[in-house]
């Protein structure tokens, strides 16, 4: 149960980073002076590294904070 | 100009060896020259450099190589920094001095704080086959040539300039496996290297001024005198190789 909650929040915390990249990503580029679709490609694949490996954490429960709401869900149920 | 600092550090060099020689056994005999007012006179200014040593000796024996290293890591990045603000302000010296600048920067870059640039490439390890390209595709982007001949320079034979840029970044992108671990396990090594042996140094040469507390003590300041006065030997051998070689060019 905790690793499903665990999860469902992953993703949408992946869905607000893009969205935040997104909103971002314009005025980095004025800052940084390159081109957005360059801002792009760099933000969303390292957003994609970071989602992917910390999901297959999540998944094997090897996860800290996952594995805690786990253990808080067990103790309430009992 | 080079030979005058050369000059000056041999002869810094050669003071050490005397005061490492003459320290220990002024120390061990202080009772006994006491006695003659004339001689302890003679010595007086070697007793009070003794007296100060005396007064951050424990401090410095109970240094460990890890704080050590953090400090000397924050002071090379101070430097570095200051290094950085000169080649910004003063572009002219710059210009004639590019070459030690950047290895002084690459030297002192690699004056880590040891263990904890190993933990940080571990940290971001899965994102550099990421980051390390962009940077340097980045960088090729903002560059500006106004001359032909520096972009002809540039471009690979065969190729436009563009698809040598995507060529290079290629490149970084399968050096980005690579690369990055032995840097920071060569940082990891070279910081570790220089704490160790600086302070394995400072810790003999404090230790020869101070009277030793027990039998253990007392047999590592002896071996310590024979092993700095030939450390020192060595580094006059070097500064007049320098010399020598400083004179040829």
């Amino acid at each position: 149960m905790g690793r499903a909650i665990a999860l469902i929040a992953h993703i949408f915390g992946t869905l607000l980073a893009a969205v935040l990249i997104y909103i971002i990503a314009p005025y980095l580029s004025r800052v940084l002076g390159s081109e957005v679709e360059f801002i792009y490609i760099v933000f969303y694949s390292m957003l994609l590294i970071w989602s992917v490996r910390e999901g297959r954490k999540i998944e094997s429960g090897k996860h800290s904070l996952a594995n805690k709401i786990g253990e808080i869900l067990d103790r309430d149920n009992k | 100009m080079i030979s005058i600092v050369l000059a000056a550090l041999a002869t810094l060099v050669g003071i050490l060896i005397y005061y490492v020689r003459a320290i220990s056994v002024l120390v061990d005999e202080k009772e006994r020259i006491e006695k003659s007012k004339e001689d302890y006179e003679r010595y007086l200014w070697l007793y009070r450099i003794s007296e100060k040593m005396e007064k951050y000796w424990p401090t410095v024996r109970d240094a460990t190589p890890e704080r050590w290293s953090k400090i000397i890591s924050n002071i090379s990045l101070l430097i570095v920094l200051s290094l950085l603000v000169t080649a910004g302000i003063f572009k002219e010296f710059v210009g004639s001095n590019a070459g030690y600048i950047l290895i002084s920067i690459l030297i002192l870059g690699s004056l880590s704080n040891g263990h904890e640039g190993l933990q940080r490439y571990r940290r971001i390890k899965p994102y550099l086959p990421v980051i390390f390209p962009a940077v340097i595709y980045h960088s090729l982007t903002m560059m500006e040539f106004h001359g032909k001949e520096i972009m002809d320079l540039l471009t690979l034979p065969g190729y436009e300039y563009a698809e040598t840029k995507m060529a290079i970044t290629f490149v970084a992108f399968l050096l980005a496996f690579k690369l990055p671990y032995s840097m920071a396990k060569f940082d990891d090594w070279f910081s570790r290297f220089i704490s160790k042996t600086t302070l394995n140094f400072v810790k003999d040469f404090m230790r020869l001024s101070v009277k030793p507390e027990n039998e253990v003590e007392a047999a590592v300041r002896k071996t310590a005198k024979e092993t700095i006065a030939v450390t020192l030997k060595i580094i006059l051998a070097i500064v007049g190789v320098l010399n020598y070689l400083s004179a040829m060019s």
